[in-house]
């Protein structure tokens, strides 16, 4: 946490953690201590400096009615994603628009965040980069103006994420915060019940679909079947044989009875209706 | 006394005072084992953790018998000092040196919360660097309460943790985290001794635990997940069960009549069944008794060969009277039970595996 202290011609007083570097002009690299200054008014906020970004807050300093300066105290954003990863599990990273960055801040960025590039967003921070910089990748667009939510598999784990737009003080959209939680427990439970469904309704296909398949099988198109084909011996003057005939007396037993009887009846059938009335049952 | 004596005299006490100035703040600080108070709290100290080895891993006792290192790492601005003044950037200290002079500074105490008894071997290493940062790194081959699941076994992923907890610091004091970099530093080792076991990158969480004194204290936990390999089981398992089973076939699709010899041959299945219980039992311990998925398709077994058993004898009979009065139907029911036991079975038992394989 830094304090800094500004005169009221907009010029850097003290720097309490660096008292040695002082008098520059910062009217055109903060703009927040600009309107703290111009409107008499405190501010509070996300604000990119010339040494990155930060939560700021800025007040008027005084005696009375005359004004002073302003006085402002900064933290850097980074340091909160350690005890938010902490907090709920998830990665974090945040990413800023290098179109709004001072030229000085992209020059003096990490070297080693340097890698995390991804189309106009630069990558500041995060908590585990591994995750973070997939789900830019696959993103690579994600400067937004509204949350974006999205699922990713990376490493073999899923992961489910959202990228909010990172605004400063004003309103403005300066980068984008990620959040990304692995749900791969979640994902796992998913799975089993879907295999868990998919094998109910295969069992559910195998026992229904039999019991019709036996229903119309059994009841209509297999004595059908047997009655063709005696009719078809029949016609071709053979004898039909054993015929088997269920003992309830519906439809199919009167037509496979009938086919007997004619069977009895035809004289090339003769020689064989003795044997034939003994293969009845009824 | 000449003066050249006075003056090399003179010099030789200077240097005694600048050298003693060097060793005051350290003196001062030897006693010091408070918690800092110019640092913020909660004090982060970060955590990252190399497993060595895996030496062993007992699923019916829940054991995990493993060799560990952990890294703590934190700020102490009181043990800064001056790396010209003093000659270098760090000191180093090991074993008994460490342990004595971790006796004299303050650390926060962290513990293995589910390390079982005392370590089989353990060793110290401290570094303190001059701008007050405080490395220990600690090695223990011990053996560690775990959870284990045979759940989905021989296709299981058992998820080994380890605990880490500053006992005597809560939460508002210390906190432990893992930055990217300790994520980067912790690893685990390609070849284990336990051969049949697959590592695979460690997970980190953090969560709040109520302590011992009503507190909430920070809990790190470093999960380890350990494949199996299933390919040393597939054939142990699957091909005899499927031996055992394939005598229903017989059963199921021969028009004998002879009901006796069906019977014999599916009570011969049984049997074969409860014996390959006992073998995998003693083969691979818990895979029977811990309701592994092999144990549910046994069971499966059992069901089937039963139910074979009495619609053989009850449904699948000609010589039944329904089956005379119904002749179109009983064909079909036969017909039905030949194809559809065995696909329910199979059904079945690749969705059981499919599960515990996801």
């Amino acid at each position: 946490m830094n304090g800094h202290f500004h005169t009221a011609d907009l010029r850097s007083f003290l720097r309490v953690q660096k008292p040695e570097q002082f008098g520059e002009y910062l009217g055109n690299d903060r703009p927040m201590i600009v309107a703290a200054n111009r409107q008499r008014h405190s501010m509070a906020g996300l604000e990119t400096g010339t040494t990155g970004i930060g939560i700021r807050g800025v007040v008027p300093v005084g005696a009375g009615d005359q004004f002073a300066g302003t006085f402002d105290i900064s933290l850097d954003l980074s340091s909160l994603l350690g005890p938010l990863k902490t907090d709920t599990n998830a990665d974090f990273g945040i990413f800023i628009d290098m179109k709004v960055m001072p030229d000085e801040a992209t020059k003096a960025g990490d070297p080693s965040t340097a890698a995390h590039v991804y189309g106009d967003l630069r990558g500041e921070d995060a908590t585990n980069w591994d995750v973070i910089g997939e789900v830019a990748r696959r993103s690579a667009t994600f400067v937004t103006k509204e949350p974006r939510f999205g699922t990713a598999k990376i490493s073999g784990n899923h992961y489910s994420f959202v990228a909010m737009p990172l605004l400063d003080f004003s309103g403005r959209t300066i980068g984008t915060i990620v959040g990304a939680l692995n749900w791969q427990a979640e994902h796992v439970v998913l799975s089993r019940l879907t295999t868990r469904l998919i094998a109910a309704a295969l069992l559910m296909f195998i026992i229904v679909g039999g019991a019709f398949s036996v229903i119309l099988h059994g009841f209509a198109l297999r004595p059908l079947h047997t009655a063709a084909a005696a009719a078809c011996r029949l016609a071709d003057g053979d004898a039909i044989g054993d015929l088997p005939i269920p003992t309830r007396r519906d439809g199919v037993w009167r037509l496979l009875h009938a086919l007997h009887t004619i069977s009895l009846r035809l004289p090339s059938s003769s020689a064989d209706s003795t044997t034939a009335s003994r293969g009845v049952r009824s | 006394m000449s003066p050249v004596r006075s003056v090399v005299w003179l010099a030789l006490m200077a240097m005694l005072a600048a050298w003693l100035g060097t060793l005051a703040p350290t003196l001062a600080q030897a006693a010091d084992t408070s918690i800092p108070e110019t640092v913020p709290w909660p004090i982060p100290v970060s955590l990252s953790v190399r497993v060595l080895d895996v030496q062993k891993i007992s699923e019916t006792t829940g054991e995990l018998s493993a060799i560990v290192e952990y890294t703590s790492r934190w700020q102490d601005p009181r043990l800064t000092f001056q790396p010209v003044a003093v000659g270098r950037e760090h000191f180093d200290f090991f074993g008994p040196a460490a342990l004595q002079r971790m006796g004299e500074i303050w650390h926060p105490g962290l513990i293995i919360a589910n390390l079982i008894g005392h370590p089989r071997s353990e060793t110290h290493g401290l570094l303190i660097y001059a701008k007050g940062t405080v490395i220990t790194v600690t090695t223990v081959e011990a053996t560690f309460k775990v959870n284990c699941s045979m759940d989905a076994f021989p296709f299981d992923r058992q998820q080994l943790a380890l605990h880490f907890i500053t006992p005597h610091y809560d939460r508002r004091q210390v906190l432990l985290v893992q930055s990217d970099e300790d994520r980067l530093r912790s690893s685990v080792t390609a070849r284990p001794t336990a051969l049949q076991w697959h590592l695979e990158p460690l997970r980190f969480e953090t969560s709040r635990i109520i302590g011992w004194n009503g507190q909430t204290f920070s809990r790190s936990t470093f999960w380890l997940p350990a494949k199996r390999d299933t390919q040393h089981y597939l054939l142990r398992i699957f091909v005899p069960f499927f031996a055992v089973m394939l005598g229903s076939f017989f059963v199921l699709w021969s028009t004998d009549t002879n009901l006796i010899g069906k019977g014999g041959m599916i009570l011969s299945g049984v049997v074969a069944l409860v014996a390959l219980s006992f073998t995998f039992e003693a083969s691979f311990p818990g895979s029977i008794s811990m309701n592994s998925p092999i144990s549910t398709l046994l069971s499966l077994g059992y069901i089937y060969l039963i139910s074979i058993f009495f619609l053989n004898m009850l449904v699948m009979d000609p010589t039944r009277s329904w089956a005379k009065h119904n002749p179109f139907v009983f064909l079909e029911i036969r017909t039905f039970l030949r194809w559809s036991l065995p696909m329910i079975l199979l059904v079945v038992g690749t969705a059981l595996c499919i599960v515990a394989a996801t």
